[in-house]
């Protein structure tokens, strides 16, 4: 579905990425595990168009996307949770719903994506009315997921989804993730944290210093020395 | 002085303030959601009056209805000075769009000079110039024509901005402009129909000052500091904050000139902005850091 070819990536003149490539499959959870500042997000916002690679390509479902604009890109069916959610705090949780639905073609008619995404967070439906920015982070994350579903992706990319939140709401955040995968929205899960995104996922990447430096199927990268001590915080 | 006198002065303070704050309304676009503090402010709203006055002399028609000719021009002139003037130099930080729009203050100014002379000039109507008498107040028309524009203004931008989507992009980019992107809202396209907002309000409030006080070319400047002090007192990004600043402006000038003389009536308005700004640094309306 999403093939990302030996992509560099450069910040004015300095490189974040180096030939990196991954493949993700209709239907997978993929994990993309990485320390602070190895690149993560600088290749979730080239997957989304904020970045453009200088070489290498990307291709969705064989179109290739590395040169389009953003609402192009959301439009083939590609959509971000950003990193901190990024909620816009000072609208209701309803408004920012239907921000996310802005680029697409749903926005004509965004009832039924409401009614899907209210289906999938009853709270909130609840909480429609109220301001983003007054909810507990938990609430804020849902919110930023379900915002992120509302222009109806194929291929939906979360980025640190648990950042900052207490064991229990992680739990509660993957338990969504994998409800959403039910609904036929393939993952590109991106976390610092390698416990739950590759218990959750079918295969992962381990990216470090903007190079794919372990790929595999997720149980064998649980079992992997390398991840167990970087990345699971065993000694 | 009579008790009914005082409710007079607090009344067409009122009024007056109305004006002020439909004055400020385009500024207040401006400061919020491109971050610009737009100098040529006052002096897009001084061509507004001579487009204003250019057709109602040319067409023999009220300056009302001038402004059915002069509001969409007005958007249309917004639109692509965001467009191709402030949008290009917006990254280069926010000392440059403030030098710009400088220039071009001068640059409508000498325009306007060069087209019209330094005459006095004035949108003012017989209709305007009658003696109200309202339970024994008497509400000035000039001012009132300005105030009721006010409400109306305000509650077509405040449920613009609710109720579509355009409007919502219009409060979430100046919030989070990178978050905004990522859910393919661009905000330069979003500035260019907010400037063309702002200009619209610019282009109402411009023939209502004119309706209300004469003008010259050089008139602007004024206008653009009687607005700062709205908008400032009010709260940046608040157009709540911006119409209650403005009806504190009219208020503190009126009462000012009653108290102090007209010689000092524009230092007592500052004064009170001053007053507001040390026990609220952020406006009455303004968020916070």
């Amino acid at each position: 579905m999403l093939e990302v070819n030996g992509i560099n990536v450069f910040y004015g003149d300095l490189q974040v990425l180096w030939d990196v490539s991954l493949e993700v499959n209709k239907g997978e959870i993929v994990s993309l595990i990485g320390s602070n500042g190895a690149g993560k997000t600088t290749l979730c916002k080239t997957i989304v168009g904020l970045l453009h690679p200088k070489t290498g390509s990307i291709k969705f479902m064989g179109k290739q996307i590395d040169k389009l604009s953003i609402p192009d890109i959301i439009k083939l069916g590609i959509a971000i949770v950003p990193e901190g959610r990024r909620l816009f705090g000072n609208m209701t949780v309803r408004e920012n719903l239907e921000l996310g639905a802005y680029a697409s073609k749903i926005r004509k008619n965004i009832d039924d994506a409401l009614e899907w995404v209210f289906n999938l967070f009853p709270i909130l439906k609840e909480r429609q009315n109220q301001l983003a920015g007054s909810m507990s982070g938990g609430e804020q994350q849902m919110l930023a997921i379900a915002r992120g579903l509302m222009s109806k992706p194929k291929f939906l990319i979360l980025d640190e989804p648990s950042l900052g939140l207490a064991p229990k709401i992680v739990l509660k955040v993957y338990e969504i993730i994998r409800k959403i995968r039910d609904e036929e929205v393939t993952i590109l899960l991106v976390e610092q944290y390698a416990g739950h995104a590759l218990e959750n996922s079918d295969k992962g990447f381990v990216l470090e210093n903007g190079r794919i430096v372990i790929q595999g199927p997720s149980e064998k990268l649980l079992k992997d020395e390398r991840v167990r001590k970087a990345y699971l915080g065993e000694e | 002085m009579e008790i009914i006198n005082i409710v007079n002065l607090i009344l067409n303070g009122l009024l007056l303030g109305g004006l002020f704050a439909l004055a400020a309304f385009g500024l207040s676009i401006f400061a919020g959601i491109m971050k610009v503090i737009n100098i040529a402010h006052g002096d897009f709203a001084i061509l507004a009056a001579y487009l204003s006055l250019s057709i109602v002399s040319f067409l023999k028609i009220d300056p009302f209805l001038s402004l059915l000719i002069v509001a969409p021009l007005m958007f249309v002139i917004g639109y692509l000075f965001q467009k191709f003037i402030i949008n290009r130099v917006l990254p280069m930080g926010s000392d440059q769009p403030v030098l710009v729009t400088f220039a071009l203050s001068i640059v409508i100014q000498n325009l306007l000079l060069l087209l019209f002379t330094a005459d006095a000039r004035s949108l003012i109507t017989p209709y305007l110039l009658i003696n109200i008498q309202l339970f024994g107040l008497n509400p000035s028309p000039r001012y009132a024509i300005g105030f009721i524009s006010a409400l109306i203004v305000f509650a077509a931008i405040f449920i613009f901005l609710k109720k579509t989507y355009l409007g919502k992009a219009m409060r979430a980019v100046p919030f989070d402009s990178e978050a905004a992107k990522m859910l393919g809202i661009k905000s330069e396209a979003v500035y260019n129909f907010a400037a063309g907002l702002a200009l619209l309000a610019v282009a109402i409030a411009g023939v209502m000052l004119g309706m209300a006080f004469t003008f010259y070319p050089d008139t602007g400047p004024m206008y653009v500091l009687l607005s700062f002090g709205a908008v400032v007192a009010g709260g940046l990004g608040s157009l709540k904050g911006t119409l209650v600043g403005g009806f504190i402006m009219g208020e503190a000038l009126v009462l000012g000139g009653y108290l102090f003389g007209s010689r000092f009536q524009l230092m007592f308005c500052y004064l009170v902005i001053l007053v507001i700004l040390y026990i609220r640094p952020q406006g009455l309306f303004g968020e916070r850091g």
